[in-house]
C-alpha cells in the first residue's frame, strides 16, 4: 500500500517537473514585432526612452543588450546576433565591419558626445577655472575613474586626453578602470573615486556627480556614436532606421545630453 | 605558438596577486571558520538557524550581489566604510584588502560547512572523556577534536583557497579590475577576452588558472591521505 | 565519614531520577536493571550531566549544590571515570592515552606512577600500540589505567564487564581488587550483572526506575522481598567464597574449600594451569534452583553437599517460594509452593540444603 502511494507521488512529481521544463523553454521569437539592439552602455538611458516612444508609435518592441562597445563587438564575433548595433566609437564599428558582422552600407553617424571631468556631488569646493586645467592631476587625491582603455570607448577618449595634456606620468597607478561607461560614472557617484572622466551625457543626467570641467571637442578624437544594421535584414528595421533620423528621436537625444555644443 | 609562454608583466602580476589573495584569504578565514564550525557543531542556542542562514548566504547569493552588499557596507559612503575612513583614514573598497575580503566572504560558508561536518563526525563522547580526565573545553578541543577533524579542516582550507582563485563577481564589484592591485587571474582573463587579438594571452591565463586549482586539489588529497596514514 | 554523598533529582523525557546515596570507602556496587538510572547517576556524579535539584559531597568538599548555585565542572572533580566502551582516543598511542590525564595536574597529586600502572595492569607490551590494535580486554585495562593516572579521588566504573567475554571478566576482576587494595580510593562499580558485581563486592546499592530500592550488604538485602524482586531479573545467585586448597597435578584436579558453612564444602574441578594460586580466594556461584531442601540428612544419595541450617525467611513470588536459609551464611533456595505446603516449611524450621558439586559455578 505504501509503495503504491509513493509510486503515485513519484509520478506526480515527474509530471510537474516536465511541465516546468516545457514552460522554461525559450519561446520562438515573434519575428515581425521585435528587434534586438546591441548598444553601448552610455546610451542605455536614452535608448530606453527611444524604445518606449518607438513602441508607442509603431508597436515594435526593442530588446536591448548594453555593455561597452568593445565587449559587444566581441560578443558579435563570438556568434551573438543582433538586428542593430550602436557603438560609441568608430574603432569598434570598423572592427565589427572587418569581420563582416554588420551591414556595411547601413553604417551612419548618430550623435556626438563630450568628455567631462566630474566629482561626487558632495564635493562642493572644487572649481576649475579655464587656465587651471593643466594642474588637473594635483586637484584631487585618490583614484581617477575612467573606462578601461582597452575595450571601453570612453576610456580610450580619456586616455587620449591624458596623453594630450601630458598627465600620463602624474596619473600613473591612480586609475580605476571600469568595464563600461556606466561603471565609470558609478564609481564617482559612489564616492569610490574622487574624480572621473566620463561622457557629458552621463554626467548631465546624474544627480550624484557634479561637472567641474568640460573638455574641448579637440582634446581627443571626435566622440561620435555610430549605428549599423545586422546581417539579417528585417522589415521592421527600415522603420527603426528612419525613426532614428526623425525629429522626435533627435529631441530625445538632446534632452539626454547628447550633441552638446 | 612561439610566444605562447611569454607572460607579460601584467599577467605575472595577476598570477602572483591571485596566489597572495587566495593565501591570505584561506589563512584569515581558518581560525574564524574553525571556531564557528565547532560552535555550531557542539552547541545549541536560540537563533541558531538564523546564524546558519547568514553564514550560508554567500553560497546562494550571486557573487555579484555579494560584492554589491560589500560595497554598500565598506564603500567610501558605506555604513562601515565611511566610519573607517573618518576615524582611521582607511580605504577598503578597490584595494588589495577588498579582493581578500571579497574572497573571504564567498568562501566562508564552504569552509564552515566542510569543517563542521568533520567536527560532527568526532565522537563527542571522547570529548567528555577528556573532561573527566581533567581537560577544559579548549584543551579538549585542541587535543582531541582538532586532531580528529584535521582532514575536514585541511579540506576547508583548500576549498577556500581554490574558491578564492576562481572568485570573480564579488571581486570585480567590490575590488575593481586594477592591474597590480586587484586584478586576479579571473579578472585578467575577463579583460583579455574583451580585447581582440588577445586570445593567446587569455589561453595562457586559462591554463594557469586550471593548473593552480588542480594543483590545490591534488595537494589537499595528498595531505588528507597523510593524516589518515598516521592513524 | 562517607566517601561520597549525593542527593539528586533529574528528569529526562519519561525517566526521572530521585535518589539519595551515601557511599563508604572500598568498592560499592550499583546494581539495577537497564533503564534504572545507573548511568545517569554516574554522569551526574562525574559532572557530565546537570541535576535539576540536589547536591554532591565528596569527603568534605561540596561539589554540587543547586540551591546555592555551586557547580564544579568535570575536570575539577578529580573523579576517574572508566566508560563502558572504554572511549580510548583513537589518534593516540596507548602511552599517550594513559598519560593524557597527567597533563592537567601537578606531579604531587599523582596517585600512582606510570610504570606502576603498566605493571599493575600488565600493559608493558602495549604502550606503543594504537587502540584499534587492542583487544576488548586490553582496551578496558588501558581505560582503567588512564583513569588512575588522572589522580582521581574516586573511581567510577560503568559496566566494566559487559563488553568482555567470560575469560576476560575473570581477568579484569583481580585487577580491580588489586587496585582497590593498593590505592585505597573508593570505587563505584555499576553493573546489571549481579554475579560479576558480587565477585567484586558485597556492598550494593539497588536502583530501580530512578530511585534507590535499598542498600547494604548482599546477605541482608536478599531477605527483603522487594530487593529479591529486582535481583531476580538478572538471575539470582548465591555467591559463596572459596579458597584454593591444592592443585592435584597427579589426578589433574584443583580442590576448593569453604569452611564457613555449617559443614565443610569441598569442590573438585579439572585442573587448569595458571588459573589461580593455592590460598587464593575465589567466588563460586550457586543458583537457588539448584538447591533442594530436605527435612533431614539423607544417607544414601549421590549428593555429597548437605548443609544443615535454619529457615530465616520465606518470600513468595508468583508461584515460587524463595527460602532464605542460614547455613553459616545465608543461602537463597528456590522451591515450588507445592513443596512448601507438603513439607510444611516455615520460618524457624530446621532443614538441610542439598546441592551437587557440579552445580557450583566457578568461573575460570
Amino acid at each position: 500500500m505504501s509503495s503504491f502511494i509513493s509510486g503515485n507521488s513519484l509520478l506526480r512529481f515527474s509530471f510537474f517537473i516536465t511541465v516546468m521544463l516545457c514552460l522554461s523553454c525559450s519561446t520562438a521569437k515573434k519575428k515581425e514585432k521585435v528587434l534586438t539592439v546591441y548598444a553601448a552602455a552610455s546610451v542605455s538611458k536614452v535608448m530606453h526612452e527611444i524604445a518606449t516612444d518607438f513602441k508607442k508609435s509603431t508597436g515594435i518592441t526593442l530588446r536591448m543588450n548594453f555593455a561597452s562597445s568593445g565587449t559587444l563587438a566581441r560578443q558579435l564575433e563570438g556568434g551573438a546576433e543582433c538586428d542593430y548595433f550602436v557603438s560609441a566609437s568608430r574603432e569598434w564599428m570598423s572592427y565589427a565591419d572587418s569581420l563582416n558582422l554588420i551591414d556595411k552600407q547601413s553604417i551612419h553617424a548618430l550623435v556626438n558626445n563630450r568628455i567631462v571631468a566630474v566629482v561626487p556631488v558632495s564635493n562642493t569646493d572644487l572649481v576649475i577655472r579655464p587656465g587651471e586645467i593643466a594642474r588637473f592631476p594635483s586637484l584631487f587625491q585618490g583614484r581617477l575613474s575612467i573606462g578601461d582603455p582597452n575595450y571601453v570607448p570612453v576610456g580610450k577618449y580619456a586616455q587620449q586626453i591624458i596623453e594630450k595634456y601630458n598627465w600620463k606620468s602624474a596619473l600613473n597607478g591612480k586609475y580605476l578602470p571600469a568595464k563600461d561607461a556606466r561603471d565609470a560614472l558609478f564609481m564617482v557617484e559612489m564616492g569610490e573615486a574622487e574624480m572621473g572622466l566620463v561622457y557629458y551625457s552621463d554626467a548631465f543626467q546624474s544627480k550624484k556627480v557634479r561637472i567641474v570641467y568640460t573638455f574641448p571637442a579637440q582634446a581627443c578624437d571626435i566622440i561620435r556614436y555610430y549605428g549599423a544594421a545586422g546581417k539579417n535584414k528585417k522589415k521592421a528595421l527600415t522603420t527603426f532606421i528612419s525613426y532614428l533620423q526623425s525629429e522626435k528621436a533627435h529631441q530625445i537625444w538632446m534632452d539626454n545630453g547628447f550633441n552638446h555644443r | 605558438m612561439e610566444n605562447f609562454f611569454s607572460f607579460t608583466d601584467a599577467e605575472f602580476s595577476a598570477i602572483g596577486l591571485s596566489f597572495r589573495v587566495a593565501l591570505w584569504c584561506a589563512v584569515l578565514i581558518l581560525p574564524l571558520a574553525v571556531f564557528l564550525a565547532w560552535y555550531l557543531a557542539r552547541k545549541s542556542f536560540r537563533g541558531k538557524p538564523i546564524i546558519e542562514g547568514l553564514i550560508n548566504l554567500p553560497l546562494v547569493l550571486p557573487p555579484v550581489a555579494t560584492g554589491f552588499i560589500l560595497l554598500l557596507l565598506f564603500g567610501a559612503k558605506g555604513i562601515i566604510g565611511s566610519l573607517l575612513f573618518d576615524w582611521f583614514g582607511i580605504h577598503i573598497a578597490f584595494t588589495f584588502y577588498a579582493a581578500v575580503l571579497a574572497s573571504m566572504v564567498v568562501s566562508f560558508p564552504l569552509a564552515v560547512r566542510a569543517i563542521r561536518l568533520s567536527i560532527e563526525m568526532v565522537d563527542s563522547n571522547l570529548e567528555s572523556a577528556a573532561k573527566t580526565l581533567g581537560a577544559n573545553t579548549f584543551q579538549s578541543f585542541m587535543r582531541i577534536t582538532l586532531p580528529l577533524s584535521l582532514p575536514g579542516i585541511i579540506s576547508g582550507f583548500v576549498l577556500t583557497f581554490a574558491r578564492s582563485l576562481g572568485e570573480f563577481g564579488a571581486t570585480i564589484i567590490f575590488a575593481g579590475n586594477i592591474s597590480g592591485e586587484t586584478q586576479t587571474i579571473p579578472l585578467a582573463l575577463f579583460s583579455q577576452i574583451q580585447i581582440p587579438g588577445q586570445e593567446t594571452a587569455a589561453f595562457r591565463l586559462l591554463l594557469v588558472a586550471i593548473l593552480f586549482s588542480f594543483g590545490a586539489m591534488v595537494f589537499s588529497e595528498f595531505l588528507v591521505k597523510k593524516v589518515h596514514e598516521r592513524r | 565519614m562517607h566517601a561520597l554523598s549525593a542527593r539528586l533529582k533529574r528528569a529526562k523525557g519519561n525517566f526521572s531520577l530521585d535518589l539519595a546515596v551515601d557511599f563508604k570507602q572500598g568498592i560499592t556496587g550499583i546494581y539495577g536493571p537497564s533503564g534504572s538510572g545507573k548511568t545517569t547517576l554516574l554522569h551526574l556524579l562525574a559532572g557530565l550531566e546537570h541535576p535539576d535539584e540536589g547536591s554532591i559531597h565528596i569527603a568534605d568538599r561540596i561539589i554540587v549544590d543547586t540551591e546555592n548555585k555551586i557547580w564544579t565542572p568535570s575536570r575539577k572533580r578529580q573523579i576517574g571515570y572508566v566508560f563502558q566502551e572504554g572511549r580510548l582516543f583513537p589518534h593516540m598511542t596507548v602511552r599517550k592515552n594513559l598519560l593524557f590525564g597527567t597533563i592537567f595536574h601537578s606531579k604531587e597529586k599523582a596517585l600512582i606512577a606510570f610504570d606502576e600502572v603498566l605493571h599493575l595492569l600488565e600493559l608493558e607490551s602495549l604502550v606503543d600500540k594504537r587502540p584499534s590494535q587492542l583487544s576488548g580486554g586490553e582496551k578496558q585495562r588501558v581505560a582503567i589505567g588512564r583513569a588512575l593516572l588522572s589522580a582521581p579521588k574516586l573511581l567510577l566504573m560503568d559496566e566494566p564487564f559487559s563488553s568482555l567475554d567470560m575469560a576476560l571478566r575473570r581477568q579484569i576482576i583481580p585487577y580491580l581488587i588489586k587496585i582497590n587494595r593498593k590505592l585505597n580510593i573508593p570505587m563505584l562499580v555499576v553493573s546489571h550483572d549481579l554475579p560479576d558485581l558480587l565477585s567484586l563486592t558485597r556492598e550494593l546499592f539497588l536502583l530501580k526506575d530512578g530511585y534507590v530500592l535499598g542498600h547494604g550488604h548482599y546477605f541482608d538485602l536478599i531477605e527483603k522481598e522487594n530487593m529479591l524482586d529486582v535481583m531476580r531479573g538478572s538471575g539470582l545467585r548465591n555467591v559463596i567464597p572459596f579458597t584454593v586448597e591444592t592443585h592435584d597435578t597427579e589426578n589433574g584436579l584443583t580442590i576448593l574449600v569453604n569452611k564457613d558453612a555449617s559443614q565443610e564444602i569441598r569442590v573438585e574441578r579439572e585442573l587448569i594451569k595458571n588459573c589461580c594460586l593455592v590460598g587464593e580466594d575465589m567466588n563460586v556461584s550457586l543458583r537457588p534452583e539448584d538447591i533442594a531442601l530436605t527435612l533431614k540428612e539423607i544417607a544414601d544419595v549421590s549428593i555429597r553437599n548437605q548443609l544443615p541450617g535454619t529457615i530465616v525467611k520465606l518470600i513468595r513470588k508468583e508461584n515460587r517460594i524463595y527460602c532464605i536459609v542460614d547455613v553459616g551464611f545465608k543461602l537463597i533456595v528456590s522451591i515450588t509452593q507445592a513443596s512448601q505446603h507438603k513439607m510444611e516449611l516455615c520460618e524457624g524450621k530446621q532443614v538441610w540444603c542439598l546441592f551437587k558439586s557440579m552445580a557450583l559455578q566457578i568461573n575460570f
